[in-house]
């Protein structure tokens, strides 16, 4: 499904908070209410899927690209702990 | 003229026998005093004297060994320095040549230290005014710390419990170890200007490792490293496991957290509150609308009930009435002025029927003419024997005059 790009958490919060202030003033008319309902909903649909995220994305920086992008690969705790233990074995750099 | 069994030096003669003699007795001498008069010259070298109570002692401190200073000698501080004592031909002086200089009292690193802080003090880097906030909600975090540390596992741990919509970017560095200070002001540095390039855009950077002797802190107290942190494109939070001293790197950065743990608690927010402030704006969102329909019902309830819409047909009725009475009102008008008239009228017709000749003779009187019709007003105007014709009310009397006097 074609998603709109995520706004910010915060930036999002911010939006719902002021459609919740203009929907409880009552100010404004009832097709705006109804349209800012749905953008309501739309916004904290937005913010429950980024909650939803079960799986942190963790990455290790490796080091710059020629275009200089970062370079990343996925880390992985105790794979790394092994190979610089490996590397490092003058010094004890573990704290 | 001196005696002939003396010697006589020429003065380079004598000064090197002197700069020969001193070199030997004093090839390598501590020297306590106080430091005044305390140059830097542009080449490189410093220049200064030693004193105490009575005495002053000319120094030189060459380039190649003031570059090994950990601290910053100023005038007034005791010293202690090592060196030559030797002499200078062609200014004709002796003078301690230092080649070691320490502080007096505390120790070198101690002072050095606190002159550090004093000088990033003054250049502002510890401004409260310039500590930039958190942000509420951090899409992606770089972590600069070792990559095998207790420190880092404590920090994934927290932010896998608290916030997994962070991405998180590991920025390995030695944090101990001669190389750790280049290696951290260089991390920070690097993602400062991936972030600026837009390359790996963060939110915030914690520099940090896991509890250590106050030694092993060391590379958090380097002026590199607070350069970099001063200079950094998004927020710093500094997390030295160290409680009790407060290092460089704590207070340049925009938040000083206790542990790496701690820093993350304080950068992510905790996900189950955040679903709880969710759903409360959803039930409110849900709320104000249902509201938001109740009221225009409402309202609209109110319209329908009012009289116009209950009964259309009573206005036109009541316009109809209306018309009706103003009608009523006209033709009363109308009437009464038409009566008027009408009475004026008979009055005028009665003046006039008063007037009528015909109304005179039906009274008695008559009229008299000739035969011509000449009105006869005075006897004189007929002669015995006249014609005449009178005119009664009704019917004509035609006569002949017998006298007329």
């Amino acid at each position: 499904m074609p998603e709109e790009p995520p706004i910010p958490f915060e930036t999002a919060l911010a939006q719902l908070d002021k459609i919740l202030r203009d929907l409880e003033d009552g100010s404004i008319t009832l097709d705006e209410s109804l349209a800012r309902y749905e953008r309501g909903v739309a916004l904290l649909r937005q913010c429950y899927a980024q909650l939803k995220v079960a799986e942190q994305k963790i990455t290790q920086l490796t080091g710059l690209t020629i275009d200089g992008d970062p370079e990343l690969k996925a880390f992985e705790h105790t794979a790394s702990v092994e190979k610089v233990k490996a590397r490092r074995t003058k010094t004890n750099e573990d704290d | 003229m001196p005696p002939t069994n003396a010697t006589v030096w020429t003065v380079s003669q004598f000064t090197e026998q002197v700069k020969t003699v001193l070199d030997e007795c004093f090839a390598n001498v501590w020297v306590v005093g106080e430091l005044t008069d305390y140059k830097k010259h542009v080449s490189g070298h410093h220049y200064f004297s030693l004193k105490d109570a009575n005495s002053v002692l000319s120094c030189a401190f060459f380039r190649g060994s003031n570059l090994r200073l950990k601290f910053d000698p100023k005038t007034g501080m005791e010293v202690f320095a090592r060196g030559r004592f030797s002499f200078y031909p062609q200014q004709g002086k002796a003078q301690l040549y230092v080649e070691e200089m320490q502080p007096k009292g505390e120790g070198a690193a101690d002072l050095a230290l606190k002159q550090l802080k004093e000088k990033l003090h003054a250049k502002g880097y510890f401004d409260p005014a310039r500590k930039r906030t958190l942000p509420r909600f951090p899409r992606r975090i770089a972590l600069v710390t070792s990559p095998t540390g207790a420190a880092v596992r404590d920090m994934l741990q927290i932010l896998a419990n608290r916030w997994p919509a962070a991405e998180v970017v590991i920025y390995p560095v030695r944090v101990q170890g001669e190389s750790a200070p280049a290696e951290i002001a260089a991390a920070v540095r690097a993602l400062s200007k991936l972030h600026e390039a837009k390359r790996l855009v963060l939110d915030a950077i914690v520099v940090g490792r896991g509890g250590g002797s106050a030694e092993d802190l060391s590379a958090f107290n380097a002026e590199t490293v607070a350069d970099a942190v001063f200079l950094a494109a998004v927020p710093v939070i500094s997390a030295v496991g160290h409680e009790t001293d407060v290092s460089i790197a704590d207070l340049v950065a925009d938040y000083r957290a206790l542990t790496p743990s701690q820093a993350i608690t304080a950068l992510c927010p905790d996900r189950f509150e955040v679903e709880r402030d969710l759903a409360d704006r959803t039930s409110r969102l849900r709320f104000a609308l249902t509201n938001r329909l109740v009221m225009s019902r409402d309202r609209l309830d109110r319209i329908a009930d009012r009289a116009a819409f209950r009964r259309p047909l009573d206005r036109v009725h009541e316009h109809a009435q209306a018309l009706d009475a103003i009608a009523e009102r006209i033709e009363k008008v109308v009437c009464r002025r038409l009566e008027r008239s009408t009475q004026q009228l008979a009055a005028v017709a009665a003046r006039l029927e008063s007037l009528s000749p015909l109304n005179v003779l039906s009274r008695g009187y008559s009229l008299t003419r000739t035969p011509d019709g000449t009105v006869l007003r005075d006897a004189v105007a007929v002669q015995p024997g006249d014609r005449i014709v009178t005119r009664l009310a009704t019917g004509e009397i035609t006569s002949t005059v017998n006298e007329a006097q």
